[in-house]
């Protein structure tokens, strides 16, 4: 087991040090510590982004659901155009109004995301100086700042393509690293102090994400998202399917940890700029839970005994329940009672149950797996023929691969029947 | 008095992991016979908040944790474990007791 024993930073009195030692007290020694330590800043920086995706996501949702589930407006129309289209009017044109105001709200609140990740991983390196450049750094990878090109005698701005979540991951990393080593190796007496932090790292902090953004970040960045972008769209029908798979897989097997926020943080560009829907990572965050919840009620039918201990069942139904919110960590416990079987199976369910629902034809844009979203959904029961699919394979591996484990007499329960 | 352990907790979505490693921390230092108080930084923010006297009196100070905690210069004097939480969830008796081994 991994433990890792940190010294006390400041020996003494606390609060002396306190200022300059600050950006030390995340620093480890031993060397497997460092992909830890930059998960863990990147951890950071995903836990503060999700409540802006939560509440953006639920706010624009609603616009969407005003617009094309109760007026059913053509899927190609936008708000604006179907209020200035005549057809609505009375209540209806107040509802596309109103449609209107939580669009560009929620579009406002989601595009913060981005920006709130770089900031909070940044400021988990480096402490609170680190923060403004990071948020600055993720606003610019989201939207660039112009560049000046000369066109006919005349200096035009011009908007480069941004750098999206590639280059907020980038920029946090550099804007925190640099401004922890700023911090550190920037040597002054005490009477200096106000100077160095209030004036000298935060210009150097701002100089360097500016520089760094402008030549950079952004024309790699952006090279990069063009690139995956023509490549992602000239695969096709082939490509979709190759994407399901991967994205139900990462999705589906850590239940919420790290890995499955990772997949995240990548499907999510590609889905609010309606390059490739996130249906399969909808799908697989709700079929272990339901599949292994599934487990539990149906078990006995199937093989004629309780294939679990006593307490799961209860647990089960909670999975379900947890499930359709969207909560994947419901099926937690099942996870670590016995993993060999819980993850294989539950991975199988996801990636079956997602890729069909793709093949069928169903289509997500939200990133979003709780009930609510689901009158957005294109071709809804193909959706729901998936989850059903991948719930009943899970459910049916666990339950045959568990109760062979109780013949051969190495897995015992307690289930008082 | 007692021996006193503090442990704080969090993960990154803050709905799971977090509570079910705080609460086996505190069954598994109960059985080893600590005084135990676990702060836990969840979705509904900071609860049971560990007072500077809280870790001040600790023996042993355990970071169960995938994020960054809030407020962790409270513990820049002290010496800390970091773990996964995992790993306590499993079993953290043994990391307890595993820890005991290394002061």
């Amino acid at each position: 087991m991994a433990i890792k024993r940190r010294e006390a930073i400041t020996q003494g009195n606390p609060e002396v040090n306190k200022a300059v030692n600050k950006s030390q007290n995340t620093s480890s020694n031993d060397k497997g510590g460092l992909m830890k330590e930059l998960q863990k800043h990147m951890m950071t920086g995903i836990s503060n982004m999700i409540p802006f995706l939560i509440m953006g996501g639920l706010i624009l949702a609603f616009s969407q659901l005003v617009l094309y589930v109760f007026l059913k407006v053509d899927p190609s129309i936008g708000v604006l155009d179907a209020i200035n289209s005549g057809v609505f009017t009375g209540f209806n044109l107040n509802l596309l109004k109103a449609a209107y105001l939580t669009e560009s709200f929620g579009g406002t609140l989601f595009g913060f995301a981005i920006p709130m990740f770089a900031a909070f991983t940044a400021n988990s390196i480096a402490g609170k100086l680190a923060f403004p450049a990071g948020f600055i750094g993720g606003l610019i990878a989201t939207k660039p700042t112009a560049i000046l090109n000369l066109i006919e005698g005349i200096w035009t701005p011009e908007s480069p393509v941004a750098s999206g979540f590639i280059g907020a991951f980038i920029i946090a990393f550099v804007a925190g690293y640099s401004i922890k080593w700023l911090n550190k190796n920037i040597k002054m007496s005490q009477n200096w102090l106000a100077f160095k932090t209030t004036f000298l790292i935060p210009i150097l902090g701002a100089l360097i994400v500016m520089i760094g953004m402008r030549y950079i970040v952004t024309p790699i960045g952006g090279f990069i998202n063009h690139l995956m972008r023509e490549v992602l769209m000239s695969a096709g029908k082939s490509g979709e399917i190759v994407y399901a798979v991967v994205l139900s897989l990462t999705t589906a097997i850590d239940l919420g940890g790290p890995i499955n926020k990772a997949a995240g943080f990548v499907a999510l560009p590609l889905t609010t700029d309606r390059l490739l829907p996130i249906t399969a990572r909808c799908i697989a965050i709700v079929i272990p839970s339901i599949g292994l919840g599934l487990a539990t009620i149906i078990d006995k039918y199937i093989v004629g005994r309780r294939v679990f201990d006593k307490q799961f069942y209860p647990q089960g139904k909670t999975a379900i329940f947890l499930a359709f919110m969207g909560i994947s960590e419901g099926a937690i416990p099942f996870a670590l009672e016995r993993p060999k079987i819980a993850i294989p199976s539950y991975m199988i369910g996801a990636v079956v149950g997602s890729t069909s629902a793709v093949l069928m034809g169903a289509v997500q844009w939200f990133p979003e797996s709780a009930v609510w979203v689901w009158p957005l959904i294109t071709r809804f029961p193909t959706y729901l023929l998936g989850i059903l699919i991948g719930s009943v394979v899970t459910a049916l591996l666990v339950i045959f691969l568990r109760n062979s484990e109780i013949k051969k007499g190495v897995l015992k329960v307690d289930s008082n029947e | 008095m007692s021996k006193k352990l503090v442990a704080i907790c969090a993960c990154p979505m803050g709905l799971a992991h977090t509570f079910m490693a705080a609460q086996a921390i505190e069954d598994g230092a109960k059985e080893l016979g600590y005084e135990v108080k676990v702060e836990t930084q969840g979705a509904d923010g900071i609860q049971n908040e560990l007072t500077a006297k809280d870790i001040a009196e600790a023996k042993i100070i355990i970071q169960a944790i995938a994020v960054t905690p809030i407020n962790n210069e409270r513990f820049d004097a002290y010496e800390i474990f970091e773990v996964d939480l995992q790993d306590v969830i499993k079993d953290a008796k043994g990391i307890i007791t595993e820890i005991e081994s290394m002061i």
